[in-house]
Order: C-alpha cells, then sequence, then structure tokens
C-alpha cells in the first residue's frame, strides 16, 4: 500500500504528462533514421572490399589494354598505365581508395549493394529541335519520361510511377505542351520490366530490357543504344569495365554537402540501326559516404531507319538522380494479363 | 518472421499506445522533448532487432526504454533540460513552491518532477515504474533485468531524496501532510 507521499508522487507524475501525443510522424522518422544507420553500416562493411575490388577492377580493366585505348581517346587511358595503377593499389592496400577511380569503381560498386530511390528524367531532341509551344507542327521522334520509383540492385527489383506528358508536334492545340496526360505504373522483376496503365492491374506490358527501355518502348519508340541507361548502375558499371574511360573532375561543397564529381565516357559500335557513337556523362559522389548522387548521360545517334534517327541525328539525354538509399523495396511480379512485347533492336 | 523493412506493427502500435509510451519516456528523460528523443530511439532500437520481435511488440519497446534511460543515457551523461539546476536551486524552487497563493500543490508537484529528474537514471526509472507504471518490485526487477534487492534499495534511495524536497517545501510554511493533502 502506498503512503500519502508516494500518491502525491504519482499524482505530479500524472500531471507532468497529462495530455501528451507524439508527433505524427514519429515512427517514420525512426525508420528513417535506422535505415540511415544501416547505409552507413553497409557502406562501412564494403569499404574494405570495395577496395579489394576497385584493385580487382582495376586490374581487369587494365587486362583490357590497348582495346580500351582505342575506345577512348581524351581521356584516362588503360593499358600498361593502369596495370602499373593497379598492382601498386594492390601493394598499398588500403590507400588504393585514395584514387579516384579505385574510388569511383568502389562507390559504383557499394551503390549496387543498397536500395535507393530513383527519379529518373529522359528527353530526346531532335537536333535544331526546342520542345515548345511555339515548335513547328511535325512528326517528331521525341518523348519526355519523368519517372520516380525505388530500385534494389540486390533483388533486381524495382518499382515506380512514370509521368506522362503532352509533347510537341502532335498536339492541338500547342497550349497543352507538356501538360500531364497520364501516368504509367512501372514494374522490374530481374531483367524484365512491366509496364501498365494507372489504375489498369489487370493489364500489363512486358519485356525484356533496361528501365529506360521500358519507358522508352512504353512510349512507342524504340531506343537501344545506351545499355548503360538503366535503374541499376551496375549496368553502367559494366559497361565502363568494358569500354569507358573516367576522369576526376573535382570536388564541390564541404562537409557533408560534399560532392565529388567523375566525367565518364564510352564507346558504342553501331549496328543495323544507329551508326558508332559515344556515350558521355557525368557521376556525382557524396564525398563522405562515397555513395552515388546523380548520374547524367549524353549522347546522339545517327541512324538510317527513321523510327530510329528519323534519318537525322537524335540527342539522347538522361538524369538519374539516387537518395534515400536503403528504402525498403517490395515488388510483386505483376498477375492478370501480361503483353509480352518483341525485343528491342539490339537489345 | 517478420520482414526487415516493413514496421506497420510499431506504426499501429505508437497510434494505439503511443501517449502512455510518451508520457513514460518523458518522465524517464526528464521533458517531453527529451522523452521523445527517447522514445525515437527505443523505436530505433526495436527497428534494428524488428526480426527477432516474436512477442508483444510493446513489452518489448517498454523494455528498451528502460534499458537506454538507465544505460544509454547515462553512459552518455545525457542530461534532459529541466536538469540544469542543482541540488541547491531546487530546494530553493521548492521553497518559492510554499507561498500560500492556493496553487501550492501544483507547485510541490512541480518540486517532485524536477526531482525525480535528478535523481540517478536507475533509481529515476525504478520510481517511474514503481509510481506510474503500478508495477510490484519484482515485476521492476524483471523489466529493467536486476535483483529485486537492487530495486528495493533504489526506491528507497530515490524516495529519500524526493522526501528531502517535500520536506524543503513542507517546512516553509509548516504544511503537513494528511490524508494524501498538504495542509
Amino acid at each position: 500500500m502506498n503512503s500519502a507521499f508516494e500518491d502525491v508522487l504519482t499524482a505530479s507524475m500524472r500531471d507532468e504528462v497529462a495530455g501528451l501525443e507524439p508527433a505524427p510522424d514519429l515512427v517514420a522518422r525512426a525508420a528513417r533514421r535506422h535505415r540511415q544507420r544501416s547505409v552507413r553500416l553497409v557502406a562501412t562493411a564494403t569499404g574494405t572490399a570495395g577496395v579489394a575490388a576497385a584493385v580487382a577492377i582495376g586490374m581487369t580493366v587494365a587486362s583490357v589494354g590497348a582495346g580500351a585505348n582505342r575506345t577512348s581517346a581524351g581521356a584516362e587511358k588503360t593499358g600498361p598505365g593502369a596495370e602499373r595503377a593497379g598492382a601498386s593499389a594492390a601493394r598499398t592496400g588500403g590507400h588504393a581508395a585514395s584514387s579516384p577511380r579505385a574510388r569511383l569503381v568502389a562507390a559504383m560498386i557499394t551503390s549496387t549493394r543498397l536500395s535507393y530511390r530513383l527519379h529518373l528524367v529522359n528527353t530526346s531532341t531532335l537536333a535544331g529541335h526546342r520542345m515548345t509551344p511555339t515548335s513547328g507542327r511535325r512528326d517528331l521522334i521525341n518523348w519526355y519520361a519523368d519517372y520516380t520509383g525505388v530500385y534494389s540492385p540486390s533483388t533486381g527489383t524495382g518499382t515506380g510511377v512514370d509521368v506522362v506528358r503532352l509533347q510537341s508536334g502532335t498536339l492541338a492545340p500547342r497550349s497543352s505542351y507538356g501538360t500531364v496526360e497520364g501516368y504509367i505504373q512501372v514494374r522490374i522483376v530481374g531483367d524484365r520490366y512491366y509496364t501498365s496503365s494507372a489504375g489498369n492491374d489487370q493489364h500489363w506490358r512486358s519485356g525484356r530490357g533496361t528501365l529506360v527501355q521500358a519507358l522508352v518502348l512504353n512510349g512507342g519508340r524504340a531506343w537501344a543504344p545506351t545499355s548503360g541507361a538503366s535503374a541499376d548502375p551496375s549496368v553502367l558499371l559494366a559497361a565502363l569495365r568494358r569500354l569507358g574511360s573516367v576522369k576526376f573532375v573535382g570536388q564541390t561543397g564541404t562537409g557533408a554537402n560534399a560532392l565529388d564529381t567523375y566525367d565518364f565516357r564510352y564507346h558504342i559500335a553501331g549496328d543495323g540501326s544507329v551508326k558508332a557513337h559515344e556515350l558521355t556523362g557525368t557521376i556525382v559522389l557524396h564525398a563522405q559516404s562515397d555513395l552515388i548522387s546523380k548520374i547524367t548521360m549524353r549522347t546522339t545517334v545517327t541512324g538510317a531507319q527513321p523510327q530510329i534517327a528519323d534519318g537525322g541525328r537524335t540527342t539522347f539525354t538522361t538524369v538519374m538522380t539516387f537518395s534515400d538509399y536503403g528504402v525498403p523495396v517490395s515488388v510483386e511480379t505483376p498477375t492478370g494479363v501480361v503483353q509480352s512485347l518483341k525485343p528491342l533492336p539490339g537489345s | 518472421m517478420r520482414s526487415e523493412g516493413s514496421f506497420e506493427g510499431l506504426s499501429a502500435l505508437v497510434a494505439d499506445r503511443g501517449a502512455a509510451l510518451l508520457a513514460t519516456a518523458t518522465l524517464l528523460a526528464g521533458s517531453r522533448a527529451a522523452g521523445e528523443d527517447l522514445l525515437q530511439a527505443a523505436l530505433e532500437r526495436v527497428m534494428r532487432h524488428w526480426h527477432r520481435v516474436s512477442d508483444d511488440p510493446e513489452i518489448y519497446l517498454r523494455r528498451t526504454i528502460y534499458h537506454l534511460a538507465v544505460d544509454q543515457w547515462r553512459a552518455r551523461r545525457r542530461q534532459p533540460e529541466v536538469l540544469g539546476r542543482t541540488g541547491t536551486q531546487l530546494e530553493t524552487d521548492a521553497l518559492h513552491a510554499g507561498q500560500s497563493d492556493g496553487t501550492d500543490a501544483v507547485h510541490l508537484r512541480m518540486a517532485l518532477i524536477q526531482g525525480l529528474s535528478q535523481l540517478p537514471p536507475r533509481q529515476r526509472a525504478v520510481l517511474v515504474l514503481r509510481y506510474w507504471e503500478q508495477l510490484s518490485e519484482s515485476e521492476a526487477a524483471d523489466v529493467l533485468g536486476c535483483s529485486v534487492g537492487t530495486v528495493k534499495s533504489s526506491a528507497s534511495r530515490g524516495l529519500a531524496r524526493l522526501r528531502e524536497v517535500a520536506a524543503v517545501w513542507a517546512a516553509d510554511d509548516s504544511k503537513t501532510l494528511v490524508n494524501g493533502v498538504w495542509s
């Protein structure tokens, strides 16, 4: 039985906390910090492995030798010099991470082990054409994708929504240019993509290809040249390892806001639809965490087939912004009616 | 097994029992802001081990709140905002609280809550478990993972300190406690 004093103490406690309610976003805040902590742990855990992998990749690239030199004119050379650098990195152990190229490769590897939120904007424009409401009316080969979703490289699954906007050239009235026409659901399961108009979960179109290819194909246009334009940085990494070159540009910002920028380029062989061309781009890393912040890719293709490039030059630009590393990703393979699409040229 | 990254159970728990959980955390931490920090830290800890939480999540979360309050917060030497006062200042507050303006009881309770937040973490946790949660000594010992003897000694020391605060307050105006009411 409590004493009178203990009763007063109990009443004091009751008064002190009367009417308290937790903030509505308390669990969300905790979950966010939990994910951030998980990311830090994974980044720390993979840091050492990343260095070793970077050294191994550096040697692999070096072994490509002259072939790589031929396809990366004007950029960082691979070949014997790179081989020496790889061997040197292997000897110096952890110091290999201080090499910009090694850091970039390690960051790409780390980023491919974490899930993330991806915002992808993709545009194509014909040479000399500006997509504005006052543009001339013509049968343009252009499209615009504005995709936001989550993706887990480790499971190869992702899901998101692409905003469909009306474009110039086929509009009446022209003032409707850029307005939202609709939304497309997109799911990535392994090497297959599934797309469906929002609100219609029972009818899907499915094909084999990257996220960008999924968005392009859904828009009725075929575009195969940039195999690196995937939701998964590992695809780009594979392209860079095979053909590409990397150059450290510099650092901007300080502390937690410091960003490291790298330029890269790689050569893409021609095929029956497009001529050989080069893809250039920029990768921005968070300097502290070594996680990818943004990838920008740009290429101009020329093809003989009208459905590819209208016989002229078409410039494709892809901007991928990464955030929310460690975000949970849960994707189910669509059920219902699934219409298989023909493979894209070159895919 | 629960899937990592899916905390729907926790969201439902906080929606249903959040007020009570925050009340406990606030009493342990000394202020509403510090209490919410403590509750959030406990939620993060539970999320980290979510795949292992097979029993009632509230029991696990409550244990975590107490353990963090006693161990982690002590280790950090983190002091709630209201703990900037010294023992002497606290007694001075209690003296001022004794003014006969019709709010004596409120002032005494405030002094006791301040005194509670001045206690060492384990003593504070024991008093919250015993007099807020209304747990028995053995139940409190089970939550804190210590012996019943430790609970008894911690409660005794904590109450003694709070009685000192109340005595200073009561002596100023020659008040006496009759049937739980100061007069």
